[in-house]
């Protein structure tokens, strides 16, 4: 029996209706899944063939990662959480991710994953002290938010617990909901999932640990080697503002600089120049600031994942917004700020000038923060603000699409309430906006709780049109078959809008965007592209597949493999918990290397943890396994094989003929023309192995991929191309 | 920085060791400590000065260089305990890991345990490390094998794993809590300054952790558990030295 690093071996099952846990040898059972979403796939391919409720107690809920969680492997502290999902119109397998620390402790304590399955009878956590698994009743934790279950558990379980904890929103099943780790990572979707399961939360302390099956030489070098290649956020290469040490500038996220200070460190730091060869400066590169250089001088350092140098979240202490009841620390990035997006920017800033007006609009990030990561919110990449930005429809107040929606009292009080707290750009618009949606008050609370779809197809009675009207708007990001755009078209063209076809939600996918915005240009990108693919096994001249952000040109073979080998990586990131926000790291900062970076680093991180040896080519090829049975798990969902039609396609304002007046591919416009959208499809299909006419994988795809239990059943239940 | 001529107890230094009886060598000395328990001697700057306790370690000398930890500058990531563990041990893991990072995050804002000052309240994170302490060194004196010894080059209080059988008393003597013992070998895992090149500050990305000259960092920094030591004023095996 050959021996491994990397997994520890167990998988814990915990079935919340019978208060049994249970352990499964992670090799006998997933070896060839990994972990994570790969690991995922397997558990709901195998588990949920007569599940068709997301709230389902049937409908497990898996918190996955993978061998190189808890590792130095640098940027892996991610933890994917999938399940049949609530946010999706047919309930399909959706994943959410989080980073923090949970996923290493739950590794330290001995677990390559936890799979949740039943419904407790009354509210519980579970608490994991290595293998000693308990499942505690918590009636007094139920109805509060996420900071006190997180707190209390933490005293409870001691300092070194990480916890995964829902808020009120989960609980009362709001489909637009997280679950929570470390007061500000955020795994969306899957919170009322676990609400419905009456679980609260999961503690856990690991004093145990990940075996490296390499040498501790061979291990430092490779962890030595990928540390000189890391760049900033999204693997930023370029600075954002001119540096003694560098060529080029650019708008990538590498903001730090000389008199650059975390100005509430006390005392301040500075972040300085920032060579990519000083080793003791790579957490300082980031800095990114996502409420603007004012708020440096509220930032008391940067944060982020376990064993990531890279640093994207941004602790800060603005003591104002304690007049707002809230805690005036708080820590997030990018969207996990959304909370103030809810409110019109020139609304808060009212008569306000200079500071006080800067200074307020610093506060109502710290009050959106909280009330949606207290309660335990998810905006779903734009959908919450946006959506509530459609219906609401500024000047319009409403009287489109709430008004006729609900009775005649709650519009009263929306309008005493909430509306006037907006119009007044009071920040407690946020926290009347969460309780609402939260608790799932009144029609308004619940349409912006549910999933968008089912809350479009409800309001559709009363105000027809309404469905149409969401889709064709481009400012509320909505992409065709239920979810939003998240590095689509946009980045990339054709790659970017494959991409994005790939998933039942927003395609958590980077691997391509962080590339194209990198901040090296494009003809550089192209260089580096054509090379270390090629080296790589993969097809020759690789740098035709890219075309710069907002444009597109048309489709190519290159385009369809980028697309694909995008795909397969995530699900790589996602399998062996690295973070898709960063890798893979085909650029370095490195001018003496032409900037190149290495996009075998993933598999050598793999062969070296775990023992299992494995080159690029055939590392990437076991992303396409896991993806191709996620594609498989979705057909099954959906009841139907021609994913092509049904699941594929552009919504209506990516395209290019409901634009008048817009020319293809000049360079203006990512629109793409319809017929050529088939053409990409063709291509990508063919990469992949799977039918053209439906999009489905074929018999030979899955066989030679080791799945003919799956081709088997989908052969049974008439979902295989060739069966009828 | 003080060094007592006559009296480092040196791993790595097999030369011998003076003592009232002669210079032994030190392969001797650890076999007579760890056998005999008790009529050994130390040797202090005055002279030789013999007595009867349970004498394990005599004085040791400062070390040459400490870890020197800055919390406004920490941004939590752990690589320190990952290059702790993975590179000494071969394996990831914050419990193995002679610095203590992860165990802090607790005290995070939002637990009863949080907002203190000098540790995880608003963000400051405390990465809690060996201060190399002076002498009487805790966790030394605690051993009951002697094993915890100065080394000969870095002067760092190091287990002798020959020595050590894991009892893990040393664990409880030191305030700080920053030695574990480690399940698979049941050695105690301790801080040794990477023989001078910590691992840790080399992996630190934002230069929080620091190896600097040596320095008593114990005052500035709060223990974390009351430690275990012995009285000087009623030892025995202080008394040669503090009577
Ligand atoms: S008592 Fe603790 S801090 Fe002092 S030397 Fe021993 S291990 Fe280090
Ligand atoms: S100096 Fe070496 S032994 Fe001490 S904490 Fe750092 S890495 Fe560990
Ligand atoms: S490596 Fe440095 S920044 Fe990271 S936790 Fe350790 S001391 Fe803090």
């Amino acid at each position: 029996m050959p021996t491994y690093g990397g997994w520890t071996g167990k998988t814990l099952r915990v079935n919340l209706t019978t208060r049994t846990s249970s352990v499964e040898d992670t090799l006998d059972k997933y070896k060839e899944f990994w972990g994570g979403t790969g690991m995922a796939y397997k558990v709901l391919w195998d588990e949920t063939k007569h599940v068709t409720d997301p709230f389902s107690p049937d409908n497990p809920l898996i918190f996955g990662w993978g061998p190189l969680t808890g590792t130095g492997a640098p940027c892996g502290g991610r933890t994917c959480i999938s399940a049949l999902g609530p946010q999706h119109p047919h309930g399909a397998v959706t994943t959410g991710h989080m980073g923090g620390h949970f996923s290493a402790e739950a590794k330290y304590a001995g677990w390559d994953g936890i799979i949740v399955t039943g419904k407790a009878s009354g509210p519980v956590y579970i608490a994991i002290t290595d293998h000693q698994v308990e499942i505690v009743d918590c009636p007094d934790l139920w109805g509060n938010g996420i900071y006190r279950a997180t707190a209390e558990i933490v005293a409870a379980m001691g300092g070194s617990c990480q916890v995964a904890a829902i808020g009120q929103a989960g609980e009362n099943l709001v489909a637009q909901s997280v679950i929570m780790t470390g007061y500000s990572h955020s795994a969306g979707g899957q919170g009322a999932v676990m609400g419905s399961k009456n679980l609260k939360a999961i503690g856990v302390v690991g004093t145990g640990s990940v075996k490296i099956a390499a040498s501790k030489k061979d291990w430092r070098t490779l962890i030595d080697n990928a540390m000189q290649l890391v760049g900033s956020n999204n693997q930023a290469v370029v600075p954002n503002s001119p540096q003694p040490w560098a060529e080029y500038v650019s708008s990538a996220r590498w903001y730090a600089k000389k008199g650059q200070y975390w100005g509430a460190a006390n005392p301040p730091v500075e972040t300085g120049t920032c060579d990519p060869h000083d080793r003791q400066s790579v957490g300082y590169r980031c800095f990114k600031s996502d409420p603007g250089t004012f708020a440096e001088q509220f930032t008391v350092r940067m944060d982020g994942c376990h064993a990531c140098p890279v640093r994207c979240h941004q602790a800060l202490n603005v003591p104002t917004a304690a007049k707002y009841g809230v805690d005036p620390t708080a820590a997030n990035t990018c969207t996990g700020w959304w909370g103030r997006g809810l409110m019109d920017a020139a609304k808060v800033k009212g008569t306000l000038t200079g500071q006080e007006a800067n200074l307020k609009a610093l506060e109502a990030y710290v009050v959106g923060k909280h009330m949606t990561d207290d309660l335990g919110l998810h905006n779903n990449y734009g959908t919450t603000d946006r959506g509530w930005a459609f219906i609401y429809g500024g000047a319009n107040k409403g009287v489109t699409w709430i008004q006729p929606n609900v009775p005649p009292a709650e519009w009263t009080s929306l309008n005493a309430g909430l509306f006037a707290l907006y119009e007044a750009g009071d920040l407690n618009f946020m926290k009347e906006f969460g309780r609402l949606m939260a608790y799932q008050v009144g029609e308004f609370g619940k349409f912006m709780a549910g999933a968008v779809e089912a809350s479009l197809a409800r309001w559709e009675v009363k105000t027809p049109g309404i469905t149409a009207a969401y889709h064709a708007d481009n400012s509320v990001l909505w992409w065709a078959n239920g979810f939003p755009k998240h590095h689509s078209g946009e980045n990339g063209g054709f790659v970017g809008a494959l991409i994005n076809t790939g998933y039942n939600r927003d395609a958590q996918n980077h691997c391509w965007s962080n590339y194209l915005s990198n901040g090296l240009p494009t003809s550089v990108q192209r260089t580096i592209a054509d090379s270390e693919f090629a080296k790589n096994g993969y097809m020759a001249g690789m740098g035709a597949a890219i075309d710069p952000n907002n444009t597109v040109t048309a489709v190519n073979r290159q385009k369809a493999v980028a697309a694909k080998w995008a795909i397969a990586r995530k699900e790589l990131m996602d399998s062996t918990g690295l973070c898709s926000w960063m890798w893979p790291w085909i650029a370095s900062p490195l001018k003496e290397r032409g900037y190149v970076g290495d996009i075998a680093l993933e598999s050598k991180l793999f062969s070296l943890a775990t023992g299992v040896t494995m080159n690029t080519k055939q590392f990437d090829d076991e992303g396409v396994k896991f993806y191709t049975l996620q594609r498989a798990l979705t057909i099954r969902e959906f009841g139907s094989m021609d994913l092509r039609h049904l699941h594929d396609q552009l919504p209506p304002w990516a395209i290019l003929e409901n634009h008048v007046g817009k020319v293809a591919y000049d360079g203006s416009n990512y629109y793409i023309p319809a017929a050529d959208w088939d053409t990409a499809l063709d291509l990508y299909y063919t990469e992949l192995g799977y039918d053209l006419a439906t999009g489905a994988p074929t018999r030979a795809t899955l066989e030679a991929m080791g799945m003919k239990d799956v081709a088997d059943e989908l052969a049974g239940l008439h979902l295989l191309p060739g069966t009828v | 920085m003080s060094q007592h001529p006559a009296l480092l107890l040196e791993i790595g230094d097999d030369t011998g060791v003076d003592t009232a009886a002669g210079r032994i060598s030190r392969r001797d000395f650890v076999k007579i400590t760890s056998i005999t328990g008790a009529g050994m001697f130390a040797v202090t700057m005055f002279g030789r000065v013999p007595f009867a306790a349970a004498l394990k370690t005599p004085i040791m000398s400062d070390a040459k260089g400490v870890l020197l930890h800055d919390i406004s500058r920490c941004v939590a990531c752990r690589r320190c305990e990952l290059a702790c563990s993975e590179f000494n041990d071969g394996a990831a893991s914050s419990y193995l890991a002679r610095v203590k990072v992860g165990r802090n995050f607790g005290a995070m804002k939002g637990s009863p345990a949080g907002k203190a000052e000098g540790r995880a309240g608003d963000f400051r994170m405390q990465a809690d490390t060996c201060k190399q302490c002076p002498h009487p060194v805790p966790c030394a004196e605690a051993c009951p094998k002697g094993a915890i010894r100065a080394d000969s080059k870095t002067g760092a209080r190091k287990v002798d794993e020959k020595l050590c059988i894991g009892c893990g008393v040393c664990t409880k003597a030191c305030p700080w809590a920053v030695i574990t013992v480690n399940p698979a070998t049941q050695k105690a895992s301790k801080c040794y300054l990477c023989d001078g090149s910590p691992e840790c500050a080399r992996a630190c990305p934002t230069g929080a952790m620091k190896y600097i000259a040596w320095t008593d960092l114990r005052l500035s920094t709060p223990p974390v558990q009351p430690g275990i030591m012995a009285d000087p004023s009623t030892s025995s095996y202080c008394a040669p030295c503090h009577s």
